[in-house]
């Protein structure tokens, strides 16, 4: 595990992960940790999945967030895989952070959402963890992710807006418990799934939208 | 053993503190965008951003961790830089351009007490025409926050909440009416 990776957890999942690093050594603390991608969300199928007639180019304003508001170190970590993985949706002729040739703009807010009471046991479990170094109990975090998509079409037409919702679980210790998610090689595999599926919903939710091909 | 190393410095600086972080450049927001093309505000140059003072300019500390602007940039540097930038994905940058928008940045806090913390920015913002000002006004923004007890949760979130402060005050100076009727009267 690189101090890299180690940073990633905690700018990406800074509240649960930080809480599992700070009460035990840092580099057994990630790897011992296990990432499960929540299942209900999952790819987008093939019957799903559409592709515009005509491509266009579009602006993209990609922005991570916590609780609404902006967290930057974490938005320049996944800012590049955002704009891969939109790529590989197919749904754009070209992706470009200036404004595009014809206006139109992609705007796409990823909210990681902190649920008090969520990090409240987090804390209260990951003690008891870390004393033991897992051996007495465990903690399971789960965090939650709103993501926002708005379109705006060069023909000024209104915005055609998605919202949709994802999460990632973390598991430190021997608790016995049914996480509703595939398990993840590690914390990096584990939110690029998270990033890859939201964003290829969110895009073809878009592009399916009759007002988008006007 | 050179990643243990690592991992037990970064453990260090993130439960007790005692490290230093850079300020990361902001995303431009899509409100801000649409506003600036909606109300046809016309495109302007950047000049100089300036601290009202040198510690103002320089860095903000929690516990025993700092966080400072870009390599060879202050603070109100990085103020101007983030204007840049919203300005410039909305089409509104144009460096040849009579109107101009500056700034003093006269305000920057984070503080924290285990329990609370908060952060403020402020600025004065000057929008001039061929070197003749035309709106003047002061900006302030600030936050307020749950903190924790545990330096790992603590001393991130305290300069993640500062950093944000700077989209902040951008959005709060280019989402201003009667900035934008400034420069709508002063433009081109």
């Amino acid at each position: 595990m690189t101090r890299r990776h180690i940073k990633l957890h905690v700018a990406l999942l800074a509240r649960f992960a930080a809480l599992v690093l700070a009460w035990i050594s840092v580099e057994g603390a990630a790897e011992a940790a296990k990432w499960y991608v929540d299942n209900t969300l999952g790819e987008v199928k093939a019957e799903e999945k559409k592709v515009p007639a005509q491509l266009r180019p579009i602006q993209l304003l990609f922005e991570f967030q916590r609780d609404g508001t902006p967290n930057p170190k974490a938005t320049k970590v996944v800012k590049p895989w955002a704009i891969e993985d939109i790529k590989q949706t197919g749904a754009f002729s070209e992706i470009s952070e200036t404004p595009s040739t014809d206006g139109a703009i992609l705007s796409i807010k990823f909210n990681n959402i902190v649920k008090q009471e969520e990090l409240d046991k987090a804390k209260h479990d990951g003690f008891r963890a870390g004393l033991s170094f897992g051996l007495a109990g465990g903690v399971v975090a789960t965090d939650h992710y709103v993501v926002t998509f708005t379109y705006i079409a060069p023909n000024g037409a209104p915005p055609i807006t998605s919202v949709v919702n994802h999460a990632l679980h973390m598991k430190f210790g021997t608790k016995a418990v049914e996480i509703p998610g595939t398990e993840a090689k590690n914390g990096d595999e584990a939110v690029k799934t998270v990033v890859r599926q939201a964003l290829a919903r969110g895009v073809n939710n878009i592009v399916t939208d009759p007002a988008f091909s006007k | 053993m050179r990643n243990g190393i690592s991992a037990l410095v970064l453990f260090a600086c993130l439960s007790l503190g005692g490290c230093a972080a850079q300020i990361d450049e902001l995303s431009p927001s899509i409100e801000t965008l649409q506003l600036l093309r909606q109300s046809e505000t016309p495109s302007m140059a950047i000049g100089s951003f300036t601290p009202a003072s040198r510690d103002i300019g320089r860095q903000v500390a929690i516990r025993a961790s700092t966080m400072h602007a870009p390599k060879d940039q202050n603070f109100a540097d990085f103020l101007g830089a983030t204007f840049r930038a919203e300005l410039g994905a909305a089409g509104k940058l144009d460096s040849a351009s009579p109107l101009r928008l500056e700034g003093i940045l006269v305000e920057s806090r984070v503080s924290e007490d285990i329990a609370r913390g908060e952060a403020s920015l402020g600025a004065r913002i000057t929008l001039s025409r061929s070197a003749k000002v035309m709106f003047k006004k002061a900006y302030r923004v600030e936050t307020h926050w749950k903190s924790d007890f545990i330096g790992a949760i603590a001393i991130p979130e305290a300069f993640r909440q500062y950093n944000s402060l700077y989209a902040l005050l951008v959005r709060q100076v280019l989402m201003d009416p009667e900035f934008i009727a400034a420069a709508k009267q002063a433009g081109p």
